[in-house]
């Protein structure tokens, strides 16, 4: 988490070494994917997007001048690629009509997708920000499929702890979801 | 306004949730204000499907699908012709040793998961300060955020290619730079998980070794040239018979400033590796020669593949004939270990990746290793080829390392 500092201000990619560059990775990899998701509908498309950009951003990144906030400037390049995705796969299903309207939709930036990109860029980060067991434990009770008991069993722990895990998760989180909250509230009125 | 002590059941509020729609009403009639806002959040997150999709993503698989290949590529041989033999010796051991873990891996009921935790455990894991230089000035530089910087002096100080290097400034006066300004001292701090290497102003070439330091100055205009250090340091001293060169050493419990060193080291033009980390002063001769000077006892003349190991509470020093490459082979990022013990290879892991490893059982501490191995860039995969040896295994937990006994 060390390099975060940086992420609102001009950033250069040059001057990372490998094992800061994957930090970034990590911290941003998930977001980045979301944003994707949102205009591809497809999480596997979303991957491949952005572990794309991030291998160009890592072969040029001597040339690539970032002039707005690394964050602004990783969003904006995976929204695009993301619609140019979108945009070949119409012309070859010629669907053109119904969804070219979503796309211009999806291309203005109004600040309220902005503030919500913010909320889930929050979110991941305060997971990650989790210890290490209660992070697994948390991932592992969003899913449909995982039960408590299951967990409890794949992880070789009570039901008990599988419990107290997922409720100081809640508990970390909420601390996040109370200023975004209030955000909504607000705009809602 | 905000109750932050407020006790929430999340619980409760999960079993809430379950519910089909018409039965939720009467249970929520009676929660606390500060119950349904924690309700609302709860389904906030639990309906929010992009955010659970995303959660679902692994990113450790993604990076290493993307950039496996990357820190792979850097690896290079430290092997000299004169010591291929030894390679195939090194192969041949690890073939080995890995069919051996193979027949007892074969038996070994569910052994994936737990070998997923190392590489989750400890992912994206990076030393906790930075390398660091302090100038005469006393100004504190993060050596990976420099590019140039010129002493009051005039010597100027570079990275070329990762090595910091020193350039004396020419003997024509600059106006603006003062050249009368006394012995001008630098230190370069490396803390654990790095390596520097460094040209002094003389052209003399510096490994420093994860958690070590030394203080030399800008210039050497002085009879002897003197540097001291702390920690361990591999030196490929230029020759100078006028100027003999000098190393201070000193062992980690004393600063460096104002104490004497616990021994010294002269040479004219050589190449050697001094490791003090304990009480300990390790001095291996590669090429040259060396006197070695300890602050008591005697002194001890040193030559090629020699090594002096001189305890400093006791005064006492032992000559022993070894093979100077096999320690000095950390700066090319090779390990090689002669009867080793995984006490000392423990201790040498949390200094090169800033890690901290603790031992489930004492006993597991005398295991002894031969072999060489590559250290490589992440932790998580050195820790990996060591369980491929079938002798001990390791689990991670808050980013703390236990080494355990091998199951089968």
């Amino acid at each position: 988490m060390h390099i975060s500092k940086a992420h609102d201000g001009p950033f250069s990619l040059a001057s990372l070494d490998i094992r800061e560059f994957e930090s970034l990775f990590q911290q941003y990899y998930r977001w980045l994917c979301l944003l994707c998701f949102r205009i591809t509908g497809n999480w596997n498309e979303a991957e491949d997007i952005v572990q794309d950009f991030f291998a160009r951003c890592w072969q040029n990144r001597d040339s690539i001048a970032i002039r707005e906030s690394w964050k602004a400037f990783a969003a904006r390049s995976v929204k695009n690629a993301a619609l140019n995705q979108i945009r070949k796969e119409n012309i070859r299903h010629k669907h053109e009509t119904a969804s070219q309207h979503n796309t211009e939709a999806e291309q203005e930036d109004t600040g309220v997708e902005a503030e919500e990109e913010q909320r889930y860029l929050d979110l991941l980060a305060a997971i990650d920000r989790l210890p290490e067991q209660r992070r697994k434990i948390f991932i592992l009770s969003r899913r449909p499929d995982m039960r408590y008991a299951d967990i409890a069993s794949l992880m070789g722990i009570s039901v008990n702890t599988v419990k107290m895990h997922v409720r100081l998760s809640y508990q970390e989180l909420r601390k996040v979801l109370n200023s975004a909250l209030v955000f909504f509230y607000f705009f809602i009125k | 306004m905000e109750q932050e002590q407020f006790n929430i059941d999340w619980e409760k509020l999960e079993a809430i949730l379950e519910k089909p729609e018409q039965e939720r009403v009467s249970l929520i009639a009676p929660l606390l204000p500060e119950e349904r806002k924690a309700l609302e959040q709860l389904q906030q997150l639990r309906g929010d499907a992009l955010f659970t999709g995303a959660l679902q993503l692994d990113t450790q698989q993604a990076w290493k699908k993307t950039f496996g290949a990357i820190g792979k590529t850097s690896i290079k041989p430290v092997w000299n012709f004169r010591h291929q033999w030894r390679r195939w010796v090194a192969a041949a051991c690890l073939l080995i040793l890995a069919g051996a873990a193979w027949l007892l891996w074969r038996d070994r009921p569910a052994g994936i998961m737990r070998e997923q935790s190392i590489q989750e455990g400890l992912a994206g894991h990076i030393p906790s300060s930075k390398i660091q230089l302090i100038t005469a000035s006393g100004k504190t530089i993060e050596v990976d955020s420099l590019q140039q910087f010129r002493e009051k002096d005039g010597t100027s100080i570079h990275m070329q290619e990762g090595t910091m290097t020193y350039h004396q400034a020419g003997a024509s006066h600059t106006p603006g730079i003062d050249t009368t300004a006394g012995a001008l001292m630098n230190t370069l701090i490396v803390p654990r998980g790095y390596l520097q290497s460094l040209v002094l102003s003389d052209g003399t070439k510096v490994w420093l070794n994860a958690d070590s330091r030394i203080i030399f100055p800008v210039r050497f205009d002085k009879k002897e040239r003197r540097v001291s250090i702390q920690g361990e340091a591999y030196f490929e001293v230029k020759p100078g018979a006028q100027q003999p060169f000098i190393v201070s050493v000193h062992t980690s419990g004393h600063t460096v400033q104002n104490t004497s060193p616990d021994a010294e080291v002269q040479v004219l033009g050589t190449s050697f590796n001094v490791k003090a980390y304990g009480n300990t002063i390790y001095t291996t001769l590669a090429t040259g020669s060396v006197l070695f000077r300890p602050s008591t006892g005697r002194s001890v003349q040193l030559s090629p593949d020699h090594q002096v190991m001189y305890n400093t509470q006791s005064g006492t020093n032992i000559l022993q004939n070894v093979s100077a490459v096999d320690h000095t082979a950390w700066r090319n990022d090779e390990l090689v270990m002669n009867k080793m013990t995984m006490a000392e290879l423990a201790e040498l892991l949390e200094r090169r990746y800033d890690v901290q490893i603790s031992f489930s059982d004492e006993s597991l501490k005398h295991i002894q290793y031969n072999a060489a191995l590559h250290l490589t860039p992440q932790v998580a995969d050195m820790l990996e080829n060591l369980e491929q040896t079938g002798l001990v295994r390791f689990a991670v937990r808050d980013r703390k390392i236990t080494v355990m006994p091998y199951e089968k």
